[in-house]
């Protein structure tokens, strides 16, 4: 299929009893920006953890730029170009920023053609995008959440990805940070275009970037299309709405909480 | 080649080059005790090196690391015994004990570290236990069948201080240049990612498995290369004396006691625990293990992170030197 980076064929992924993905299929085209949304245990985190590799489904295929990576580890995925962030920050607290994310150059689809020198090289380039350019020689375990989720999503980057997987990289940031975290993802596609996948729970900035949208309800899709059509989505709102704690954190997000 | 201008790697060249000088002034006769501590802190740094591979850049600590310093010490019992026998000695014996204790130590860490090294943290740690005390009965099972109650002496060699001195020092250099350059390699930064996190490090690109059992297997192999010495100088294969539990123990000490995740660390560790053990040695004999057991306790209390990482955290400005 022209213009496709990335399908998900009825995938299942069951946990003993709960079958946390149930047959999900979705696609994704080159250069765009997919959101996914969904309440707690929607399965939107199992859904990456099966794209890069970290859980095997039980039942259906992914096909990435047309080749079946189903059955590859992680960091074959990895080499390919797919890369991703985590909802709880995982840097390597010792290493410094600058050698975190001289680690995602070094192993990513460049792995065996930049030496170690280039790879800190590029690591200085893509830690002053993202803005932490004064950090690089902190230990990583010194940053603050913020920056904590800026040098994962560095990471990502100097890796020079095609796929980027943005797990919550907005939770916990205050309304200005969301506001230049979404420029900066905006450049990373305009520029380099990186085709992203991100899961969210902030709604309204989900809706202001992703140019498709697919909702997840207990392992389930209910619904998948442009911002707005899923904003007027009677199942959705049904979704959110049946969730009383779910609507409340969604009111206060909108409020300016932090 | 950046690598060639940091400070781990002019350290490298310092110390060999300190060893040297004391090996060319040690044919002086009133220098031969001098001989004496050089091998020991040769041997000590050494070792900590060879498990730093595995333990502080991996971040798995491999708590029977003696097994391989022991096999290592065992193959040149076969190569004297067995495949050179009734030979004077030279160096081709040397060299042929040195690939056989390196290559066997290997192999048998390669075998091993493919089964246990999809296990984490303690349960690894305990499989080299383990390991060490099956190759210690192997050993003295092996001994024993050939009519022979150990330890096995080696009775036709005679050797001079100076050939031991300089068969620690070939040794010597090979693993301060093995273990920087791993340090410093994309394989060095591809570890220390498994040490911080092993989940975040698979999925950014690195061969975790691959990456451990390369290291686990190079950590062996300079272990193993250090029972070679260790035999010769003691002309003597001694199963209960070089797989002792006692020797994986004080690897492991000086790389805590130097600093995790550096390169100095456990070259420091090491002159500290000997520093601590021949003063205590020279002055208190038998007891000395008595005081030494508890100041290192009260050491790794004060400092857990070992006095390099200590100093790097202290003075942020010292973490470029103090690779």
């Amino acid at each position: 299929m022209a213009g496709e980076i990335l399908r998900g064929e009825n995938l299942v992924k069951r946990f003993g009893g709960l079958v946390a993905v149930n047959e999900v299929s979705f696609e994704v085209k080159k250069g765009e920006i997919f959101g996914i949304i969904g309440p707690n245990g929607a399965g939107k985190t199992t859904l990456f953890n099966m794209i890069s590799g970290v859980y095997k489904p039980d039942e259906g295929r992914i096909i990435y730029e047309g080749r079946d990576i189903t059955n590859l580890k992680p960091h074959e995925r990895a080499r390919l170009g797919i890369a991703r962030t985590h909802q709880v920050v995982k840097p390597f607290p010792g290493l410094t920023v600058l050698e975190n994310i001289a680690v995602g150059a070094l192993f990513g689809p460049r792995y065996g053609k930049i030496s170690e020198d280039e790879a800190l090289e590029i690591a200085r380039e893509v830690a002053s995008f993202v803005g932490l350019g004064d950090k690089i020689e902190l230990p990583a375990a010194a940053l603050n959440v913020q920056e904590k989720k800026r040098l994962e999503l560095a990471r990502a980057l100097a890796a020079e990805p095609r796929l980027l997987l943005l797990d919550e990289v907005l939770a916990g940031l205050t309304p200005a940070e969301i506001d230049s975290m979404l420029g900066l993802l905006k450049k990373v596609r305009d520029e380099k275009g990186v085709t992203i996948m991100m899961v969210e729970h902030v709604m309204h900035a989900v809706m202001n970037i992703a140019e498709r949208i697919m909702v997840l309800h207990f392992g389930r899709k209910i619904a998948e299309g442009p911002p707005e059509e899923i904003a007027n989505n009677p199942d959705v709102i049904a979704v959110y709405l049946g969730d009383p704690s779910l609507a409340l954190k969604f009111v206060k997000r909108r409020g300016g909480a932090s | 080649m950046r690598m060639l201008k940091r400070p781990g790697f002019i350290a490298s060249i310092v110390l060999i080059l300190i060893y040297l000088v004391i090996g060319i002034a040690g044919q002086e006769g009133h220098l031969l005790s001098i001989i004496g501590n050089a091998m020991d802190t040769m041997m000590y740094i050494g070792w900590a090196l060879a498990l730093a591979v595995i333990m502080s850049y991996a971040g798995y600590v491999s708590f029977g690391h003696a097994v391989f310093v022991g096999i290592g010490a065992w193959m040149t019992a076969v190569t004297i015994e067995s495949i050179m026998p009734s030979h004077p000695f030279t160096i081709s014996m040397f060299i042929v004990a040195l690939l056989l204790g390196a290559g066997v130590a290997a192999l048998v860490a390669y075998a091993v570290g493919w089964v246990v090294l999809r296990l984490r943290g303690a349960y690894f740690a305990i499989a080299t236990i383990g390991l060490d005390y099956v190759v210690l009965y192997l050993a003295i099972y092996t001994l024993s069948r050939a009519g022979i109650s150990p330890p096995l002496l080696f009775r036709n060699l005679s050797l001079t201080v100076q050939s031991f001195y300089w068969m620690h020092f070939t040794v010597f250099v090979i693993t301060l240049l093995v273990v920087y350059y791993i340090k410093a390699s994309r394989f060095g930064f591809g570890l220390a990612a498994i040490r911080e996190d092993e989940e975040a490090a698979e999925v950014m690109g690195v061969d975790t498995f691959k990456y451990k059992l390369m290291a686990f297997t190079l950590s062996a192999l300079i272990a193993g290369m250090w029972g070679v010495p260790l035999a010769f100088r003691h002309a003597k294969f001694d199963p209960q004396d070089v797989f002792s539990l006692l020797n994986s123990v004080i690897m492991i000490v000086e790389n805590t006691v130097g600093g995790l995740g550096t390169f100095l660390g456990p070259i420091v560790g090491a002159y500290i625990y000997y520093g601590l053990y021949w003063s205590l040695l020279t002055k208190i004999a038998q007891a000395s293990f008595v005081v030494l057991g508890p100041l290192i306790v009260i050491i790794i209390a004060l400092v857990p992170e070992g006095l390099v990482g200590w100093l790097r955290e202290k003075f942020p400005r010292l973490r470029k030197a103090l690779e």
